[in-house]
């Protein structure tokens, strides 16, 4: 196998300017590729680790309409598998042009904001809030939130006045995942909306997980106009929402990568023909084909092994920079960002397969001839 | 016999158009001879050349070289054959670009399987044959025609063939150098009794035939009388250099 090595080493030296292009080009599609996943990932598992924090319970049963009576919610806290039922009513709002979510649940419950309380302090009484930072409000101020018509039965302002300022859920790096959370007690908004006994979402928690799909079942079962979730099927929606944009990620990762094969192609046909000579000269003194074939795999194989790592290395790097580029911009984007084996075989296998596609079929082309036809061409 | 051709045809076609380039031709050849091939353009010197180097299938006929036929060889079959029966010279670029003279030498004698520190071990001796031991490490951009041309047939003697082949080795190089490459032919001829056969436009190679065969209209002519052999050379020096060569084959088991 030595004289095969010799022959792509020879090779690859006398056109390292052009290989290294090549590599070049090759990297960074996978750089593309590599910076795109690891962003998409570490957004998934923010979005996921968030998505646990803001939906702290095992089931949610929901209606577009606060229709649930509050009973309902004693007849679940009896059942032997419930642990914790609570009604609450999550509705929407409009505040200086934005799209609120306006939350009520019970005051015992609201010091599972504390977590994320920036200051302030949590609501006490009927009348006080605590808000989502994105809303741009102090504790202090007045919020004046026009309720839709639907939910209240006509055009209605809740004033509310705002205690506390919590973080921003999922931090408020998708705009289209902003919440505008206004955090209000339960009986307080049924009472001024004038649902009455009435809620629009209880939250269950079981005594045991393994209760999950079974009650998950049942719910469906005796709810059949309520949406019943549970955090898997919540989860399973992100997972398509986030396969949607993989897609799109792919796509542009894609385009860059057909254009490194392109890009390979032409150049290796013209490699090709430049070293048809030596091929035939190479199969007139007796090189079996197989081995010119394995020089020729061993450089692409070193090709893609180069554009590989540097695509790794700068797609990984890269992802890091753009997000610190973008907390710099005050672009709330503070994502976990982790290295992970996946990734360098991702970059490596897409390297390869860019390499293998843009380069083997010109030379095999040309490796398969016989001596004598490379002769006849080249006279 | 080194080679046997029993009643050799090649004809090209072109659609309905066909070329005889080799018509009937028989030849057999000992070991130890050197033939030369000489006629004008389109005799078909070239294709019988090839056909006996195996670069080319005859149409119909026998070749049998070292008593294989060789006709009968898979394509892979024949790039091993080649690899260690036969050593082939082009007119022009014979030598690998990207790597240096020894290299250029040891390279099919490391496709043969020898460790590549005594494949060029034996590519300088050989290197040395040809009077290049100084050129070793020099790529084929470095040499002048003539050096390339000699580097080509050490090249071309590196698996120790007992066939070698050379297309108009000295139509691309100066008198000086082609007098060169003559002188070394038939010095290898003569010490390592390789059969040779070579294809050639130059009466002056005659000089170091022991049989010329003319070749016209695909068909081969051959002379009553045996060309006299009249080449004047270093025979000592070669020898010399021949000894060493025969110390390191039993070395390699060559």
């Amino acid at each position: 196998m030595e004289h095969v090595f010799l022959i792509a080493a020879g090779d690859f030296k006398a056109r390292a300017v052009r290989y290294l292009l090549t590599a070049l080009a090759i990297g960074v599609g996978v750089a593309l590729l590599v910076a795109l996943v690891v962003v998409s990932d570490a957004t998934r598992e923010y979005v996921e680790q968030t998505l646990f924090k803001v939906y702290p319970a095992d089931i949610m049963i929901y209606s577009d309409s606060i229709n649930i009576p509050t009973y309902i919610v004693d007849v679940l806290r009896s059942n032997a598998a419930v642990e914790t039922a609570e009604g609450i009513v999550i509705t929407t709002g409009l505040y200086n042009g934005q799209v609120v979510s306006i939350v009520g649940i019970p005051l015992r419950n609201v010091d599972y904001f504390a977590v994320d309380l920036k200051e302030g302090r949590l609501p006490a009484s009927g009348g006080e809030a605590v808000v989502e930072e994105s809303l741009g409000v102090k504790p202090g101020d007045v919020l004046e939130v026009k309720m839709y018509s639907g939910v209240s039965g006509g055009e209605k302002t809740l004033r509310v006045q705002v205690v506390g300022v919590m973080r921003s859920f999922l931090r408020g790096f998708v705009g289209a995942f902003r919440l505008n959370l206004v955090v209000v007690p339960l009986d307080w908004l049924q009472e001024n909306t004038g649902t009455g006994p009435f809620v629009n979402a209880i939250l269950i928690t079981v005594r045991d997980k393994a209760y999950v799909k079974p009650l998950y079942r049942d719910l469906k079962e005796t709810y059949r106009e309520a949406q019943v979730y549970t955090q898997e099927t919540l989860l399973e929606t992100v997972t398509q929402v986030f396969n949607a944009l993989n897609t799109v990620f792919s796509v542009i990762s894609g385009a860059a990568l057909v254009t490194a094969a392109i890009t390979t192609f032409a150049v290796m046909s013209i490699t090709a023909r430049e070293r048809l000579r030596e091929f035939g000269l190479l199969k007139a003194m007796g090189i079996p084909s197989r081995d010119i074939l394995l020089s020729v795999a061993a450089e692409v194989v070193l090709i893609a092994t180069v554009a590989g790592v540097a695509g790794i290395v700068v797609g990984f790097f890269g992802a890091n920079a753009v997000k610190e580029m973008l907390i710099g911009m005050g672009i709330n984007f503070d994502v976990p960002i982790t290295f992970r084996p996946q990734y360098a075989a991702l970059g490596l296998a897409t390297s390869l397969l860019v390499a293998v596609v843009g380069t083997v079929s010109p030379l095999y082309r040309v490796a398969r001839l016989r001596p004598l036809e490379i002769i006849q061409l080249w006279r | 016999m080194a080679v046997e051709l029993r009643n050799v045809s090649k004809i090209y076609s072109n659609g309905a158009a066909k070329t005889v380039a080799l018509d009937g031709v028989s030849l057999a050849v000992s070991p130890g001879e050197a033939v030369v091939l000489m006629g004008p353009s389109g005799s078909g010197k070239t294709t019988l050349l090839n056909i006996i180097a195996t670069l080319d299938r005859p149409t119909s006929g026998e070749v049998r070289i070292m008593d294989i036929d060789v006709t009968k060889l898979s394509e892979s079959q024949l790039e091993r054959f080649r690899l260690k029966n036969i050593g082939y010279l082009f007119q022009s670029y014979n030598l690998v670009p990207y790597l240096t003279a020894d290299q250029n030498v040891a390279l099919p004698l490391m496709a043969l399987g020898v460790k590549k520190e005594l494949a060029l071990l034996r590519a300088r001796v050989l290197l040395e044959l040809v009077g290049l031991e100084k050129a070793a490490r020099l790529y084929p951009h470095q040499m002048s025609g003539g050096m390339q041309q000699r580097a080509a047939i050490a090249r071309a003697l590196a698996t120790n063939p007992p066939l070698l082949i050379l297309d108009e080795p000295t139509s691309n190089i100066d008198l000086e150098n082609a007098s060169l490459v003559l002188g070394l032919i038939y010095v290898i001829n003569r010490l390592l009794k390789n059969t040779v056969f070579i294809a050639t436009h130059d009466p002056d190679v005659a000089r170091i035939a022991t049989r010329v065969v003319y070749m016209r209209g695909g068909r081969a002519y051959e002379t009553a009388e045996p060309p006299r052999r009249d080449f004047k050379v270093d025979m000592e020096r070669a020898a010399a250099v021949y000894e060493k060569l025969k110390h390191l084959d039993e070395l390699i088991g060559l």
